[in-house]
């Protein structure tokens, strides 16, 4: 497609189409007496629409309405057997209903769900000092230590 | 439609028998199948039945049919089947428009003429397929429904300005497909 070099030609179509306003109109009637390439585009474009318009409208096939309105009775059955208590559920009534069955759902998981794991109150000080405990075998132990010379020598016995 | 929105359903059938030939013809124009432009015209119906509850009569109603008419085209063409193929429709295999003299007859006009027009139709709806897609829909939409650009603005979601840009490179392009049929037209 050839580049107009007249930066006017883009108002051509505007100007077929009624879509100038009036003010543009004026300007753009003086810069056709002056501009052939915006003349010639004028020409052109409007020979292009009666070519356009002379390619002739298509009959519809005998059974468009037939066809159409079975699709219609097909999908208002679909709809009436999906949505049968709809019209009794419409707009907020639906919001409400869903989030209803979405409350007895989560609540009826909380009732149902497994005990979690419960601690006597000495576990949950042992789970806190672990790390500590972890080393309560060595402490116990420290009394062997202590002796370990005399056990050593056989002096003492465990 | 406010009609048959507070449900006079009698209302729907006028509606579409008003519009379904455009509508037809729109969908027709846009993808270059019959049969495919009767399934997505027939498409548009019932998404108009089926938006009749929510239906706000903001603009005209056939703006807002052809708005419509406009999605469902352009959601046909985002199919894998159109987004790849680089080859036009072969004419011979589409069934391409009514026979010519189904044409002469409709017209009123010589069988010879007949056979002119169809070829002329072929071309012209090849060369609309040639448009990218908005600017298709905006062509359509200005030359055979006589749409201002404000309501074609609000069919293909896009400005004013925008309108006016897509169907000015539009005709232009149409203008370079169609060249010898533009030069013959003086001597019609």
């Amino acid at each position: 497609m050839k580049r107009s070099k007249c930066n006017m030609e883009s108002m051509v179509s505007a100007y077929m189409d009624g879509a100038l306003s009036e003010v543009e109109i004026r300007r753009f009637k003086v810069h056709l007496k002056e501009c052939p390439e915006c003349r010639e585009s004028l020409k052109a474009l409007t020979a292009l629409d009666k070519v356009l318009r002379q390619s002739s409208d298509v009959s519809l096939s005998p059974d468009f309405d037939a066809v159409f309105y079975e699709k219609l009775n097909r999908e208002s059955r679909k709809k009436s057997w999906f949505l049968g208590p709809a019209p009794y559920f419409s707009g907020l009534k639906v919001w409400a209903a869903a989030s209803a069955c979405a409350l007895m759902i989560v609540t009826g998981w909380m009732l149902t769900r497994p005990d979690p794991v419960r601690m006597t109150a000495e576990e949950i000080v042992i789970a806190k000092h672990f790390d500590i405990l972890q080393d309560f075998e060595i402490i116990d132990n420290l009394e062997l230590l202590e002796n370990w010379e005399a056990l050593e020598s056989g002096e003492a016995e465990l | 439609m406010l009609a048959f929105k507070d449900g006079d359903t009698a209302s729907f059938g006028c509606l579409f028998d008003r519009y379904k030939t455009r509508i037809v013809n729109y969908c027709r124009r846009f993808m270059n199948d019959r049969e495919t432009a009767e399934d997505m015209a027939q498409e548009v119906f019932l998404r108009v039945y089926r938006s009749a509850p929510k239906y706000k009569p903001e603009a005209a109603f056939s703006t807002w049919i052809f708005k419509i008419a406009t999605n469902v085209c352009l959601n046909e063409l985002r199919r894998p089947k159109y987004r790849y193929s680089t080859e036009s429709i072969d004419v011979s295999k589409t069934g391409d428009g009514d026979p010519p003299l189904e044409i002469a007859d409709k017209l009123g006009i010589a069988p010879e003429e007949a056979v002119a027009r169809k070829e002329l139709d072929a071309v012209v709806r090849r060369a609309l397929e040639e448009l990218p897609a908005k600017q298709r829909a905006a062509v359509l939409l200005r030359i055979y429904d006589g749409f201002s650009y404000e309501e074609i603005a609000k069919q293909i979601g896009k400005s004013e300005k925008s309108v006016k840009a897509l169907i000015h490179r539009g005709r232009n392009m149409l203008k370079a497909y169609l060249k010898d049929y533009i030069d013959r037209e003086p001597e019609r």
